[in-house]
């Protein structure tokens, strides 16, 4: 008996530690909401005076202060802040909050802004440049940033490609300081973009940071080996308005630097967040209820489904349009990837013909549930991209947003295929089938693929889609370099150019890999013509006024081929929770994209005002 | 040695061996059968989200070399055994240049904290239940009541991850949606940072205890009935000790040793069923690290934290093995 007490004792006791544990816990969330709910509710000087919001001293900054931007990947190794290590630490603040680029390219107006360069340009012949940077500008430990800190990084580059400035290495032959404030570029060969594609931020972020050379000079041998991390030295050092303050597994805070270059430099005033956290929730769900719970300010890519139902629980949640597609364009438009080289579809009749039979605005309502919009052409159709998707509409050359099934039918039985009995079309005892191969991590690619391979069937094409890891839709396409891959198409994106043509254009002239022609294996007349016209495009300057024609010329080329099939824009929808913070970018004052995780993240913190409560 | 022969011994941590030797050779064959180059793969995916990199080919190309992928299969193979041999995973390819032994070291002591302790109070609590629920003198209501408690078992723990997530941290409030522990504490030996850590890890605990709870209850209740019905525990019954007293000191005693087994085998299968709970509270461990690294095709990732739960899996049984006559004197090895 005696046992049996001890026994129900010690359960009982173990159990009341439990209820203990979870209780105190509890308990502590509660104190934890109420000291917060205290300072969300009271307002004057004993506001300030507890919640550290003394000038330098934004550690401690109330939840009206700081802004929550989702950080969708965990950095490796937290005590890592070296910018050039093939990490994703760069999207969870490095690049938004502390390194500045020396440009930034404005989707909207195509026109490249200044930060810390002022001007870079060119002589006539595209071959040396000369960068002016920004009087004024410092390190975050009062040191002067200049043309020496240039100087070294490129040197370093050069020495060190292509473990880091790959790019800058392939065109730069040599740097050299004028003066404190320039420095001239004396390239390998000419090219118009050099600034646009090596120095400026484009599409994530600007890849070739500069660095403190007074820092960096004692780990030139082994840049990479640098951790660039030890907060008894303020390291990291980076120009930014923030600097970083602590981190936890999933947390990266930074405050601000209330002596920010900028301010005495008259460039910018300080932005009003006091602090800034990258926080990483693990799953579409928990970002949504963080979301709701007014736990976060910005949220990366979402669905269209889920940011109706966030909508629905919490009325401050926004999108880039008020209404439906709700999100932005993304700067990588979707097509169809055809093999040129397939023993069936290296038949340009076959090719037109699926371009006629897909209607683009079935795609966008089913695929997307209204959430993007048709491609005119394979460009992104930012505001930068009118000049050419106008002319290429106007020349009759845009990709049609509803089906042709008869011109489709027509142009497949011109070949020589007929109608069997189950529908499809044959030849030679041999069935008309297309394969479309796509990404298994891409609900989006999966859902194009579906209603792709739905719309061929109905004009008599035996189309299936074929979901593959990403490594192995790669494979199958011959970027292993097997010229026997036998895919027949591909539901695939094109991340090229944003403000101008030539990289996108260039991507189909084998600029990888001339012999291939890219993915789709383009061969014959139409390419090399099409190749002479994207060699004409690439010595002109982006946005040049000369270079439209040129492009119509080359999607003349295009059309005539067919080697790929424009599919729809991208979507990309970034929710805004608008409870603490105002100003975000949107359709109606449209100063940036809304994507929180590229590096023009700057424009939007300095954009960002306070809500009143 | 309490009926643990030296024969026995050797012969046992040979069979060990052999199974590290045969996991590490399938890991090898496995993540070289996958489809696709993973440093192509990788580049190639990072130039399509990230846009356009110069020279791309000639950045793989290096980072294949530096990896070692062009070296012959057979250099690659035995560089690879020797090398996870000594611990030495090399580096990740997604974030070069972090070793992967750095990313291991930061990630499993989040798991072995969170599996350990959810797994020692599963054994706890579930045995207890277990026995309660399958002795003769129980109450029928307590009967009744305990099987509605194991509800959660037959589904998946991601499930029960989001379940708990919506109701206790989305609707609610009382816990966090995400993290190991709050940006306001200092990590340390301090009583902020270790509640901090119990409350951050409550909810993940809490859904990989319920989904595993039940198969412990169950084995335990099975044994303690058939149990129940053996000659000795019915000789006791005669002899005339307490109904508690035979229960706790002969039924579960007994009934332990094969739940004992299973603790070990399921080391491997809870620890990896963490893998979906933690990316589910963006829970810090290797469950995280290695959803991770298949999302990035991160292969050194992969291979090492495959060979960790391989590893922790076979030295659980094998320690078990040897711990087995120990625990039970009527247990020899050896014919002795």
């Amino acid at each position: 008996m005696h046992k049996q007490k001890r026994f129900f004792s010690i359960l009982v006791a173990v159990l009341m530690i439990t209820a203990m544990m979870i209780s105190s816990c509890s308990t502590a969330a509660s104190e934890e909401k109420t000291e917060e709910s205290a300072a969300v509710s009271e307002t004057g000087e004993e506001e300030k005076a507890d919640t550290g919001t003394q000038p330098g001293n934004y550690e401690n900054a109330t939840r009206e202060e700081t802004v929550y931007f989702d950080a969708y990947v965990a950095h490796a190794d937290h005590a890592n802040w070296n910018p050039f290590i093939t990490d994703n630490l760069r999207d969870v603040g490095l690049q938004q909050a502390l390194i500045e680029p020396l440009f930034m390219l404005n989707y909207d107006t195509g026109k490249i802004d200044s930060w810390l360069g002022l001007s870079m340009e060119p002589n006539e012949s595209f071959d040396v440049w000369t960068l002016k940077l920004r009087p004024g500008v410092k390190w975050s430990d009062g040191e002067d940033f200049n043309a020496d800190d240039v100087v070294f990084t490129v040197n370093m580059f050069l020495a060190k490609a292509p473990d880091l400035g790959a790019d800058v290495a392939t065109w730069t032959a040599s740097v050299e300081k004028i003066d404190d404030l320039t420095v001239q570029f004396n390239l390998k060969e000419p090219n118009p973009r050099y600034q646009l594609d090596v120095w400026s931020f484009k599409i994530w972020g600007d890849r070739n940071s500069i660095v403190p050379e007074h820092i960096w000079k004692d780990y030139v041998d082994n840049p990479l080996g640098f951790t660039n991390y030890d907060p008894e030295k303020g390291w990291p050092v980076f120009t930014g308005p923030y600097v970083l303050s602590k981190f936890t597994e999933n947390e990266y805070i930074y405050v601000r630097n209330d002596d920010w270059w900028g301010v005495a430099a008259g460039f910018q005033d300080l932005p009003a967040p006091k602090r800034l956290i990258w926080i990483q929730y693990g799953t579409e769900e928990s970002k949504a209820a963080a979301m709701i719970n007014n736990d976060l300010d910005a949220m990366a890519n979402t669905s269209l489904g889920t940011f109706e139902s966030m909508v629905a629980e919490n009325p401050n949640i926004i999108g880039w349009e008020s209404g439906l597609p709700y999100g932005t364009i993304d700067p990588c438009p979707r097509y169809l990837s055809i093999n040129n080289q397939h023993p069936i579809w290296s038949d340009g009749n076959l090719r037109k013909a699926v371009n006629l039979a897909i209607d683009r605005d079935q795609i966008v309502s089913i695929a997307y549930e209204g959430g993007t919009s048709a491609s005119i052409s394979i460009f992104p159709q930012y505001g930068s991209m009118d000049q050419y998707n106008s002319a290429l509409e106007e020349a009759g050359l845009a990709a049609p947003k509803t089906a042709d099934v008869e011109a489709a039918k027509a142009l497949i039985e011109s070949s020589g295929w007929a109608l069997n009995d189950d529908g499809f079309y044959e030849k030679d005892g041999q069935v008309l089938t297309m394969s479309i191969l796509t990404i298994e991590e891409s609900m989006e690619t999966r859902r194009i693929g579906d209603v792709v391979a739905e719309q061929l069937r109905n004009i008599g094409i035996d189309s299936q889609p074929q979901v593959l890891s990403f490594g192995a839709w790669l494979s199958a396409q011959g970027e292993d370099d097997n010229p026997d891959d036998d895919f027949e198409a591909a539901v695939s994106f094109l991340c090229g150019g944003v403000n101008e043509p030539y990289v996108t254009l260039n991507t189909f002239a084998g600029g990888a890999d001339a012999v291939k022609g890219g993915m789709e294996r383009w061969s014959g007349a139409n390419w090399e013509a099409f190749r002479s016209s994207v060699a004409e495009l690439k010595n002109l300057a982006p946005g040049d006024p000369a270079g439209v024609p040129i492009v119509v010329d080359a999607y003349e080329y295009i059309a005539e081929d067919m080697p790929f099939v424009t599919l729809t824009q991208a979507s990309m929808l970034t929710p805004i929770n608008t409870t603490y913070w105002t100003n975000w970018p949107t359709s109606e004052n449209p100063y940036t994209i809304p994507s929180t995780w590229v590096q023009s993240t700057h424009l939007i913190i300095h954009n960002l005002q306070p809500v009143e409560q | 040695m309490n009926g643990l022969t030296w024969k026995y011994v050797l012969r046992r941590v040979g069979i060990y061996l052999l199974t590290i030797f045969i996991s590490i050779t399938l890991i090898f064959i496995i993540s070289r059968a996958v489809p696709g180059d993973p440093v192509e793969t990788m580049w190639r995916q990072l130039e399509m989200q990230k846009g356009q990199i110069e020279e791309i080919d000639v950045i793989i190309d290096h980072y294949k070399t530096l990896f070692g992928l062009n070296e012959p299969i057979t250099v690659q193979y035995g560089k690879f055994l020797w090398n996870t041999i000594h611990f030495e995973f090399g580096v990740s390819y997604a974030h070069y240049p972090t070793p992967v032994s750095t990313m291991i070291k930061n990630a499993l002591p989040w798991t072995l904290g969170l599996g350990l302790v959810t797994m020692f109070i599963i054994f706890l609590f579930g045995n207890g239940i277990g026995a309660i629920f399958g002795w003769e003198r129980t109450p029928k209501f307590i009967k009744t009541i305990i099987p509605s408690g194991l509800l959660f078992t037959s589904i998946p723990s991601v499930l029960a991850a989001l379940f708990l997530l919506s109701i206790f941290a989305k609707n609610l409030g009382w816990f966090p949606l995400a993290g190991a522990y709050s940006n306001e504490v200092t990590p340390g030996w301090n009583w902020p940072y270790i509640a901090s850590v119990i409350k951050y890890g409550f909810l993940p605990a809490l859904s990989i205890l319920m989904v595993n709870i039940g198969w412990t209850v169950l084995g335990m209740r099975a044994m303690v009935v058939t149990i129940g019905g053996a000659d000795y525990v019915r000789l006791a019954e005669a002899k005339g000790l307490k109904p508690f007293y035979i229960l706790t000191q002969y039924t579960v005693r007994n009934a332990l040793l094969p739940q004992l087994t299973s603790l070990a085998l399921s080391m491997g299968g809870l620890i990896s069923g963490q893998v979906l709970v933690e990316s589910v509270f963006s829970y810090p461990g290797m469950g995280m690290l290695i959803f991770r690294a298949i999302r990035e095709q991160d292969f050194p990732v992969i291979q090492a934290t495959s060979f960790m739960f391989i590893l922790i899996t076979a030295t659980s049984v094998l320690l078990i093995d040897l711990l087995y006559p120990l625990i039970d004197p009527r247990i020899t090895h050896g014919g002795e």
